[in-house]
Order: C-alpha cells, then sequence, then structure tokens
C-alpha cells in the first residue's frame, strides 16, 4: 500500500467570505463552518474563534485536536465510517494535508472536563498545539442531552469542521511531498531481508465513555487484535473519542501524525524493515486483556518479527495490557521496546506505572504528568476556566481571582503524550 | 459460559447499584478505597476477577467513584494474578492520596459524570458477560 502525503503549508487562518487556501493562508467562512456543525440538532450553538501561537489565549476545555485532511486520488474518504463510506479502504493515493494549523473542539461535556491548551506563557513549550495555529470550534448542548450523545455529537462536529475545511483546499498544490509504503508481507520481508524485521503494537483506548476510540467506524473495545498497513491511519482510520486525561489522551491529530510510524517509516530500509502496524485494544474486562495480548504475542510471532515497539494510552489498568503484551511478545522470542509516561508523585520518587513486568527491560518515558507549573492569567479564554479546580491535575484551591493557576502538567493536552509528540523525556546517566 | 446470578458487582457508585441489583449480586460500599478493600477481600476468600480493579486515565485520586465485577473462582482462574492485582491497585490509590486525597466536595453535577463515566465501564463489561 502506498500513499503520497502532499503537505500544505499554513501559516495563518483568516475568517472571509470564501473558504479557501491561498498563499499559505487559510481563509475560512466562518458562518458556513457554524451552520455545518449546527446541523447536528443536539447542538443549539457553535462558535468559531481562531488562536495563534504567541496570542495570550487559554483554550480550555479541549476534547479533540484534528489535522484537516483530504483523499484526492486512490479511493475512500477521510475518516472512513465516521464520516466518509466504510470502503473502500483508505491508505493508498494522494492524500493532501493542511500543515501547521489544527480544528480543536472545545465544550463542556462532564463536569471535571478536559485540558488546557495556552498558546503563550510558560505553559506553550509542553504542548504542540501552542504551536500551530487553531481554528476553535466551540459547542454548546441543548439543555439535558444525555452525556453519550454529547460525546458523539462534539466528536462529530470537529471532524466535519476539518473535513469540510480540507475539501476546500482539494486543489492546492502542496508544498512538499512525502511517499510512504508498506509491501504485503512476504514481499516486504523479501525487500530488504538482511535487516531486523520491527512491526508496531499500537494500543487503542477503549473503555467506556469518554474512552473510546474508533477503527473504521467499529468501537475499539468490539475488536480482536488485527493488522493493518500504517498507511491506512494517516487517512483517519483510526479516531478519538477519549477526552479525560489530557496530558497523554491520543487525539485524532495524534492518529494521522503517529511519532512511531513516521520514525519508522524513516528507519525502513535503513536499519529496520517496518513490517505492519498491530492494532489492539485496552479493555475492562480482564479475559479480554488476557486473550487480546495472547493474540498480539502470537501475530509478532507469526509475522516473523524480530522486534516491536509498543504504546499505550492511558495509565492505570491500560498499564496492565502495556505490560502482558511485552511479557506475551518477548514470550514469542520477539524483542519489545516500550514507550509510556510516567505518574511518579511530585518528587518523582513513587512507582511510575501501575503495573510491571521483568521482561520490560527496554522503555523510553515521555515525561512524567505530576509536575506543576504556574499557568499565568491570559487575556482571553476560549471556553471556560469554570472547570479548572476539578480537570485533572487540578486542586480545590489552585485557581486564583485573575485566571491564573497552579496545576500539575498533565491538566496540558499531550504534554506527556506516549508515543514521543512531545518534548519531554527521561534520560539516565 | 457465565451464571449471570453468581456475578458479584462492588461498588460505590448508586447508578450501578440502581441499574444491576437484580442482575448481578452487588455489594455497595462506602467509598473508593473500601470498594479496593473489599475486591481483594473477595479475590482472597474464593473469587476472581472479572474486570480490571483500576480506572484508566481517571487518576486514583481524581474520581470518587468505582465499580469492580468478580466471580467465582473456576478451574483455570488466575488466583496469583488476581490477588497481586487486587493488591496493586489498594498499593497505586494510596500512592495517589499521598499525592493528594481525592477531593471529598465535588458538586453533585461532576460526582454524577464520574458515576456515568464509571457506569459506561460496567455496561460494556456486562454486554461481554451477555447481559
Amino acid at each position: 500500500m502506498k500513499l503520497e502525503l502532499g503537505k500544505v503549508f499554513i501559516k495563518d487562518i483568516q475568517f472571509a467570505d470564501i473558504t479557501k487556501v491561498e498563499d499559505g493562508v487559510l481563509y475560512v467562512n466562518k458562518e458556513e463552518a457554524e451552520q455545518l456543525v449546527l446541523e447536528d440538532d443536539k447542538l443549539i450553538d457553535c462558535c468559531l474563534e481562531i488562536a495563534r501561537p504567541g496570542d495570550s489565549t487559554r483554550i480550555t476545555p479541549v476534547k479533540d485536536v484534528i489535522e484537516p485532511r483530504v483523499k484526492v486520488e486512490g479511493g475512500g474518504q477521510i475518516f472512513p465510517g465516521i464520516i466518509g463510506p466504510v470502503s473502500p479502504p483508505v491508505g493508498m493515493g494522494k492524500t493532501l494535508a493542511l500543515k501547521g494549523c489544527t480544528v480543536v473542539t472545545v465544550g463542556r461535556i462532564v463536569g471535571f472536563q478536559e485540558g488546557v491548551i495556552d498558546m503563550s506563557g510558560v505553559a506553550a513549550d509542553y504542548c504542540p498545539f501552542s504551536q500551530t495555529v487553531n481554528l476553535c470550534v466551540v459547542i454548546e448542548p441543548m439543555e439535558g442531552l444525555e452525556t453519550h450523545a454529547y460525546e458523539k455529537s462534539g466528536r462529530l462536529a470537529g471532524l466535519k469542521v476539518a473535513d469540510y475545511l480540507a475539501k476546500c483546499a482539494k486543489d492546492v498544490t502542496p508544498d512538499e511531498t512525502v511517499t510512504y509504503e508498506t509491501l504485503p508481507l512476504l514481499d516486504q520481508i523479501a525487500q530488504y531481508p538482511e535487516l531486523p524485521k520491527v512491526g508496531y503494537v499500537h494500543m487503542l483506548q477503549s473503555q467506556g465513555l469518554l474512552h473510546d476510540t474508533w477503527y473504521y467506524g467499529v468501537d475499539a473495545k468490539q475488536f480482536v487484535p488485527t493488522i493493518m498497513y500504517p498507511t491506512e491511519i494517516m487517512d483517519g482510520a483510526i479516531i478519538s473519542g477519549n477526552c479525560v486525561a489530557p496530558c497523554d489522551k491520543v487525539t485524532t491529530f495524534h492518529h494521522l501524525n503517529n511519532p512511531v510510524i513516521e520514525d519508522l517509516y524513516s528507519h525502513h530500509g535503513k536499519d529496520l524493515n517496518f513490517i505492519c502496524v498491530i492494532l489492539t485494544n485496552e479493555n475492562v474486562f480482564l479475559a479480554d486483556k488476557e486473550r487480546h495480548s495472547d493474540m498480539v504475542g502470537k501475530l509478532a510471532e507469526y509475522l516473523g518479527l524480530d522486534g516491536v515497539i509498543i504504546t499505550e494510552e492511558g495509565y492505570g489498568n491500560p498499564d496492565t495490557d502495556l505490560m502482558m503484551n511485552c511479557r506475551k511478545v518477548e514470550e514469542r522470542g520477539v524483542k519489545v521496546a516500550l514507550i509510556t509516561d510516567e505518574f511518579p508523585g511530585k518528587d518523582g520518587k513513587s512507582q511510575s506505572l501501575a503495573d510491571t513486568t521483568d521482561s520490560a527491560t527496554a522503555l523510553a518515558s515521555c515525561g512524567q504528568g505530576n509536575m506543576t507549573l504556574n499557568f499565568p492569567a491570559m487575556d482571553h479564554v476560549i471556553g471556560t476556566q469554570e472547570y479548572i479546580e476539578s480537570q485533572i491535575g487540578g486542586w480545590a484551591g489552585c485557581i486564583n481571582p485573575d485566571g491564573s493557576f497552579e496545576a500539575e502538567i498533565q491538566i496540558i493536552i499531550a504534554s506527556t503524550i506516549a508515543n514521543g509528540y512531545n518534548r519531554l523525556a527521561a534520560r539516565g546517566y | 459460559m457465565w451464571d449471570i446470578e453468581k456475578v458479584v458487582l462492588v461498588t460505590n457508585n448508586s447508578k450501578a447499584a440502581e441499574k444491576y441489583k437484580d442482575i448481578f449480586d452487588v455489594h455497595v460500599e462506602k467509598d473508593y478505597e473500601s470498594v479496593l478493600l473489599k475486591t481483594r477481600d473477595l479475590v482472597y476468600s474464593g473469587f476472581s476477577l472479572l474486570t480490571h480493579p483500576q480506572a484508566s486515565s481517571l487518576k486514583p485520586n481524581q474520581t470518587p467513584v468505582r465499580s469492580v465485577l468478580l466471580y467465582p473462582q473456576r478451574a483455570g482462574d488466575q488466583h496469583g494474578r488476581d490477588c497481586l492485582l487486587a493488591e496493586d491497585v489498594l498499593h497505586v490509590y494510596w500512592q495517589w492520596q499521598e499525592i493528594a486525597p481525592t477531593p471529598d466536595d465535588y458538586r453533585e453535577a461532576v460526582r454524577n459524570d464520574f458515576e456515568t463515566i464509571d457506569l459506561s465501564m460496567i455496561d460494556g463489561a456486562a454486554g461481554k458477560l451477555g447481559v
């Protein structure tokens, strides 16, 4: 499967009469985009706002972050099974991506809410979306809307706007094109027979309301582990429905721009042979955890892999899936490297993960979420700071009357994201 | 595969207790810690864990609500694993309480949302049991 990803670099977003991309500026017809969101009768209000790097602006509570992409050739549509048809599959042909800009969905879904993006100040150093131009989609639900229905409406609102923007830029000539290709298994192995065969075990959050992920429209807790071409993910085969833990939430943006896949492709044919992605989940049911980690081990062996990289989403019982996957893959004679983040307390001295195994001998850390930071007051808040104290990382009394607050960095979107799309790392000396 | 009436639900979530009171053997506990202690005690007295006793993403000092499903131990069950899990989860809970205790004054709307999230998790597991 071969995908040409055309990148159009966006340096600014501005509201205008016609939605288009011209000279690196994304012009957006605000009313048209808002009306698109309000086609969902469960949402009574939608307001688009622009947040630029360097602005004295705070965005919270953030539900999802999405990079606009559109299929140009090759069949299928972005976000198959969600807003595009489920068939044909995606991941081949040509896709256009608007780089440097995002769609950020903002809304009050539950009382303890989601995370924070600061566009300037000290917290901006911890968030990749402090460096992008963000079109914020602030939504308001109808009175009494049930939480599951609201989550779905919020999820679709962001995806629809991203899809709308990218389709309006479909004919733009990309500034840069990168080609990614993975061959069918036997051909892929034969292409670089001398190089170690490496797979990527991608664990999806799948625990229930606000802890879910979708794969071609399937709720991830419903499937058993499977294999997929890495390029399918770049076309939106996986979307996020998780909106609880900001720091290590894998947003839809992170699925589209998975850094493990990007780096494995950059090493592909040089010092390793990137074979495929093994997709699995993180269910609450222990029998699922056992069965699916067994299946991951079997698939790694069956594919003839020499090594795998495993990433997880979230903290707590997913650490058990992570360790089960590690142990059972190693038991099949396949080497494992883990990527995760840590929660060892403010002093960094407590146990970092909720589970462990003797097989976990190679682990890259993406930072620790318990570190605290003083967040300055901002001139403008997109959304609301009403719930800062009960958001993950905040505490009663942490916010000051001027809007500044102290909190753990786990309140920042993607600050310790457990696939490495961040700047934090732990190093041994 | 499962005798539904033998499934034990240990919970301090009023929504879960109400929904499953006529389906599972429901043990209502007063708080998060007592749910974990009751779970551990049941594991030591011959029950197996059906669901992992620790939440995902919601940290143990954030949500005040927890539910766990158990089942009478059967041949082939991993009793050792369950004992370790039940103990580990308690230690992780205490570790997080040292970092910062769980707030005890959540507004009703916030508490209600935590209960909704926890119920969604139990609903998913109940589906696996054929409920």
